[in-house]
């Protein structure tokens, strides 16, 4: 069977034109990079909110100061890991053998994966210890029923956020991140299989 | 050598490959179009011009492997029969059953066989794959022979 012969039979599609399909490309990695500075925009003011908030109120407790710096830990420790995360999933070589391609997509993964569950609980327990913390001083100062409320409210959120939202997002993302790599290393053990 | 020259060149060659790693012809269009995008951005910096074909066949085999990302597209392999008929009824049976085997085989002996196929030399092969030149030339060799025993039981 001149199996050469039949492979070369396949149709083939039409060239598009490249120089449209190069501006697609380049405008979906504009349209990315647009997100990625509108977080940075949208933790950057929270952090200066934060700040100025802590200045207006005029906390004079310590545990006050602490939940306002342990929220700013949280802002910051995320702004930063995220801006480390996004990079690393460009940095892919496209160049080399498929063995080190293949490699380097799962340590990718891996990388991905890690940071994306530390850094959300960092990111979860600095910011409800921080605002728990930080509501001391304006309860004290409050009625008590106002007080109940305000802490309600916010316990409310946080839970909300931390027990429902949080999972959800995660488990997502874990399953997604393991399904890849599980099969990333399938692939790769194709390549290790014993001849 | 210009990138207008190298789409011209090698714009078969790569749909090819996509086409024996997904049979599917509008995802095997849209990962050659990835290709050719990453080869028009980093051309400049190639200097290598001797290995220019190794070095086409390494980024299009590459995003053929990260196709994996792409989850909610259906193997054309798994396509229910009749819209898979709808599709394909200008094709050459024969050339039909070569891809669909070819894309039923683990991925990277589907990249191995479309390269071969592709008159691409063994040493290349090898050096695109990752492996080691003998290790090529056995799984070929084992390739070949499913094949050609598909083939046998699909004339019969």
């Amino acid at each position: 069977m001149d199996f050469k012969a039949l492979w070369n039979k396949q149709p083939i599609d039409a060239k598009p034109d490249i120089e449209q399909v190069v501006m697609k490309a380049e405008k979906l990695k504009r349209i990315f990079r647009l997100k990625l500075i509108l977080l940075n925009i949208v933790l950057l003011a929270t952090i200066v909110i934060t700040i100025y908030a802590n200045n207006i109120i005029a906390n004079e407790w310590l545990v006050s100061k602490i939940g306002a710096a342990l929220m700013l830990i949280a802002y910051i420790s995320y702004l930063v890991a995220y801006n480390q995360l996004i990079p690393i999933l460009f940095k892919t070589n496209p160049e080399i053998s498929n063995l080190e391609y293949l490699n380097q997509l799962i340590t990718i993964n891996r990388k991905s994966a890690f940071l994306d569950t530390v850094m959300t609980n960092i990111y979860f327990a600095l910011l409800s210890t921080g605002l728990a913390l930080f509501l001391i001083q304006p309860f004290t100062h409050m009625k008590i029923v106002n007080g109940i409320t305000l802490y309600a409210v916010t316990a409310l959120c946080m839970a909300f956020a931390l027990f429902y939202l949080k999972p959800i997002g995660m488990k997502k993302r874990k399953r997604h991140f393991d399904d890849l790599i599980t099969k990333l290393e399938a692939i790769n053990g194709q390549l290790r299989e014993e001849l | 050598m210009a990138f207008e020259e190298i789409y011209k060149t090698y714009w078969s060659k790569v749909f090819r490959i996509c086409m024996g790693y997904v049979n599917d012809h509008d995802w095997a269009k849209d990962i050659a179009q990835e290709t050719f995008v990453t080869i028009w951005q980093q051309l400049p910096k190639f200097r290598n011009e001797s290995a220019i074909g190794t070095w086409i066949f390494r980024i299009a085999s590459n995003n053929c492997l990260r196709q994996i990302e792409r989850q909610n597209r259906m193997p054309r392999s798994e396509m229910p029969e009749q819209i898979a008929e709808i599709i394909t009824h200008d094709i050459e049976p024969a050339v039909q059953f070569l891809y669909k085997c070819i894309s039923e085989l683990s991925e990277t002996d589907r990249l191995i066989i479309s390269l071969e196929l592709e008159d691409v030399k063994q040493a290349e092969i090898a050096k695109i794959v990752g492996l080691k030149e003998s290790n090529t030339r056995v799984k070929i060799y084992r390739i070949k022979e499913r094949l050609a025993k598909k083939f046998e039981s699909y004339e019969h």
